[in-house]
C-alpha cells in the first residue's frame, strides 16, 4: 500500500481567478502527486497530469502491472501530439 | 371438478402487438418538428430549450441546499450547461424514443439527469478524494445478536485483511474510494482522465478477488450472519 494520503487540498478562488481555473490547477496537481507517490519522477508526472489526453488509471493499471513508470507512459503517449499553437 | 372446456386461441388471427406504444399527438408534433429543417426545427428546438431549461433549474433548486456555497449565478450557470447537454443529448437520441411515455417527460428526464450529475461533480470539485481507508466505515451497523456479530467482526477483519493484501495498491484506491469512501464514479473517473466503465471493471476484478480471498480463508461472503432461515 502507498504511504501517501492523497487527498485534495480545499480550492480557493485567489487574486481574482476564476474558481473553475483552480479547480483545473487543484486536479493537476492532484494527479501530480498521486503519480509521484506511484513511482513517476516528478518531472514526467507533472507533464503526464497536465496531459489532458493520458488515461491516469491505465497508466496506474500498467504500474499495478510491474509495468515500469517511463514504459507506461510511452506506451499510453498519444499517437498525435496536438499542434503547437503559433 | 371438471375444468371448464375453454377454446384455444386462434393464433393465425391474432395481431401482433405493437413494438411501440402509439405516441400522443403533442409527442408526434414534437418528433415532426425536431425532424424537420429549417425554421420549424430551429424553432422547435429553441422551445425543447426553455422547457430544458425549466427542468435544470429546478432540480438545481431542489438540490441547493447540499450545496451552500454554490451561488446565484452559479446555480443557473449549471442550469445552462445542463439544458445546453441535455438538448444536444436529446437530439442524438431522438429515434430512441419509443412513446412509453409523453415526449417532454421523456425529455425532462435527461435535463434532471444532467443537473444532478453537474452537482454531483460540483459538490466534490471542493472537497477531499479520498483514496485511502484513512477510517474504516462502520458497516456492521444493524443489530446482531452476540454471535451473529461475533461472526460478522470475523468476516469484516477477514474482509479489511484482503482488501489490504489481495488487492493491487490501485484497485485497493478504487475500491476504497468508491465503495467505502463514496466518491462517485463519475468524478473519479474525470479526476483520473479516464471513463466509468474501466473503473467498473476494476471495481469488479477487485471484488473478484476480494471473494476469493474470502472463500480461501473458509469465509462465505454470500452468507449474512443478520438473515435467517426461516
Amino acid at each position: 500500500m502507498t504511504d501517501a494520503n492523497f487527498v485534495m487540498s480545499p480550492i480557493r478562488s485567489d487574486h481574482g481567478r476564476p474558481a473553475a481555473r483552480d479547480a483545473h490547477d487543484a486536479h493537476d496537481d492532484w494527479r501530480q502527486r498521486r503519480l509521484v507517490a506511484a513511482g513517476f519522477d516528478a518531472q514526467l508526472a507533472t507533464q503526464l497530469a497536465h496531459d489532458g489526453l493520458v488515461d491516469l488509471h491505465e497508466l496506474l493499471v500498467l504500474l499495478d502491472r510491474g509495468c515500469p513508470p517511463e514504459l507506461a507512459a510511452r506506451i499510453l503517449a498519444p499517437l498525435d501530439p496536438p499542434e503547437p499553437v503559433p | 371438478m371438471t375444468r371448464p372446456i375453454t377454446e384455444p386461441p386462434n393464433l393465425a388471427a391474432a395481431e401482433p402487438a405493437p413494438l411501440h406504444a402509439p405516441l400522443d399527438d403533442e409527442s408526434r408534433e414534437w418528433l415532426d418538428a425536431l425532424g424537420a429543417t429549417g425554421h420549424v426545427r430551429n424553432e422547435a428546438v429553441a422551445r425543447l430549450h426553455e422547457l430544458l431549461l425549466r427542468a435544470a433549474r429546478f432540480e438545481v433548486g431542489r438540490r441547493r441546499l447540499a450545496l451552500p456555497h454554490l451561488r446565484g449565478g452559479d446555480q443557473d450557470d449549471l442550469a445552462q450547461q445542463s439544458a445546453g447537454d441535455a438538448l444536444v443529448a436529446i437530439l442524438a437520441k431522438l429515434s430512441t424514443f419509443r412513446g412509453d411515455s409523453r415526449f417532454t417527460t421523456w425529455a425532462y428526464k435527461f435535463a434532471l439527469y444532467e443537473a444532478a450529475v453537474k452537482l454531483r461533480r460540483r459538490r466534490w470539485q471542493d472537497r477531499e478524494l479520498p483514496l485511502e481507508p484513512d477510517t474504516w466505515p462502520d458497516i456492521a451497523s444493524r443489530a446482531l445478536s452476540p454471535a451473529d456479530h461475533a461472526v460478522e467482526n470475523e468476516l469484516l477483519d477477514a474482509l479489511r485483511d484482503a482488501i489490504r493484501s489481495s488487492l493491487s495498491d490501485h484497485q485497493r484506491e478504487v475500491l476504497v474510494a468508491i465503495t467505502l469512501n463514496g466518491v462517485p464514479i463519475d468524478v473519479l473517473a474525470e479526476r483520473l482522465n479516464t471513463t466509468r466503465g474501466a473503473l467498473y471493471k476494476t471495481l469488479h476484478d477487485a471484488r473478484r478477488k476480494l471473494r476469493a480471498q474470502l472463500a480461501a480463508g473458509g469465509h462465505d461472503p454470500t452468507n449474512d450472519p443478520g438473515r435467517h432461515e426461516p
